[in-house]
């Protein structure tokens, strides 16, 4: 499922990314697949946790298409989160 | 009760030190000026300080004894500067592959990772070790290594059941935050605690080696000193520090756990969007640890500091730490706005109550500049 939304969250520590996943989950209706791209040690444990705490997808993380650091975060949003 | 401890106002970080009680530090005060001699020395100053020293392990041993409800003699007690240098004694003497839990002190995995074929095995949820996956890893092991409860979210580990799954395995227990908290289990056959997890000194630490193991006594150990520790007076002061927990154990541990129930549930009430993390009963006393989205660990513990609370973080939300807590990550926690609060020895429910007030806006104050 290709994403509708990219946030390029890389250079910016937590709770940065968080919020901003956060933020464009709530602005986009159910069913959305939000990349997130995150170069944060912390975003690994972070983003799996909060997609579980908010009733999220994660449906895949993935290393960066352009071969830098960091990851790749392909969440779903749902009707819950 | 609260009155032999009486912590600074607002103090929510008992791990990371207390004041020692009255009657602690005076013990030590007065071995300082008694215990200034080598206790190897055949003259007459060493041999006082020899007799201090042994007077300190005969009470360790009479304190881990009540603990464990077994007798644990003083000759099987070891005073060492760290928890890390005693845990590296034990492991010395235990060659060959380690099994641990992932909720392990980091030191601690990097010891046993430095042996080949060593295995980490994986936690639930509340950072309890898979015995499962324990025992089956046991086989061809030299040692084990398993925490008696975890310093940071307060989980207590199954360590009779691990024993059961890996017959003739010798254990070797962290039991640092957990002696003089909590009662301890069978099965262990090595124990390690520092000092400071009852309000002792820091630079003190015991390893305690129980009869019929794999070796008599310790590598390099000397009248139960080991890895060069010299500090009589300290060793005086840490006995004389869990002789007075122990007295009060129950007392303490049924305020502490009282307390803790009390912030669990406020905490859970008070504030949105938080994980309260780790065992809600099976846990040590005075231990709880909570994560709060959206909001950085360090700009809540520094908001908190303001407010006068002191607290400690497993977040790694600033440069300098590389990673976040390996105990929050094992678990699957988020780790992001991470608060460890640990209730110092004599902590009263105002301060706890007083915590639970101050919170919301300190939480409030953070994720305003979001």
């Amino acid at each position: 499922m290709d994403p509708q939304i990219w946030l390029d969250e890389r250079g910016r520590r937590c709770p940065l990314p968080i919020i901003a996943l956060n933020r464009a989950a709530m602005e986009h209706p159910a069913g959305t697949v939000i990349a997130l791209l995150s170069d944060d040690p912390a975003a690994t444990f972070d983003v799996p946790a909060w997609c579980r705490l908010k009733n999220a997808t994660l449906l895949s993380e993935s290393a960066p298409p352009d071969g830098g650091a960091g990851s790749v975060f392909h969440v779903q949003v749902t009707a819950a989160t | 009760m609260g009155s032999n401890w009486q912590p600074p106002p607002g103090l929510l970080d008992g791990v990371g030190g207390q004041p020692a009680s009255a009657t602690a530090a005076a013990a030590q005060g007065a071995a300082a000026a008694l215990a200034w001699a080598d206790p190897r020395s055949l003259h007459h100053a060493g041999r006082r300080s020899d007799g201090l020293l042994a007077a300190a392990r005969r009470s360790i041993a009479d304190s881990v004894s009540a603990a464990a409800g077994t007798t644990i003699h003083a000759d099987e007690v070891y005073f060492t500067p760290s928890a890390l240098a005693a845990q590296t004694i034990a492991l010395a003497g235990c060659p060959g592959p380690v099994v641990m839990s992932a909720v392990e002190t980091a030191a601690l995995l990097d010891l046993g990772d430095l042996r080949d074929h060593s295995q980490v095995i994986g936690v639930d949820a509340a950072g309890r070790v898979d015995v499962g996956a324990f025992g089956q890893a046991a086989a061809g092991k030299a040692i084990a290594a398993l925490q008696l409860a975890n310093s940071e979210v307060g989980t207590c580990q199954p360590i009779e059941h691990v024993a059961a799954a890996s017959p003739g395995l010798p254990i070797l227990m962290d039991a640092t935050g957990g002696l003089g908290r909590i009662q301890l289990p069978t099965g262990w056959a090595m124990l390690t605690a520092g000092a400071g997890g009852w309000a002792g000194p820091a630079g003190v630490a015991i390893l305690v080696v129980r009869r019929g193991g794999r070796w008599g006594s310790p590598p390099a150990s000397e009248r139960g000193l080991l890895g060069g520790f010299a500090d009589i007076p300290g060793a005086v002061g840490a006995a004389t520090a869990l002789a007075e927990l122990s007295a009060e154990q129950d007392a303490q541990h049924d305020q502490a756990f009282a307390n803790i129930e009390l912030l669990r549930a406020g905490i859970a009430s008070k504030i949105t969007d938080v994980e309260v993390l780790g065992d809600g009963v099976w846990r040590l006393p005075h231990i709880l640890t909570f994560s709060v989205l959206y909001v950085s660990g360090e700009a809540l513990v520094l908001e908190l500091d303001k407010r006068g609370f002191a607290v400690a973080s497993g977040s790694a939300c600033v440069a300098e730490e590389a990673r976040p807590s390996h105990v929050l990550a094992a678990m699957g926690a988020y780790t992001g706005g991470n608060i460890r609060i640990s209730l110092p020895l004599g902590c009263t429910t105002e301060t706890v109550e007083g915590f639970l007030d101050a919170l919301p806006d300190a939480v409030a104050a953070v994720r305003a500049d979001n």
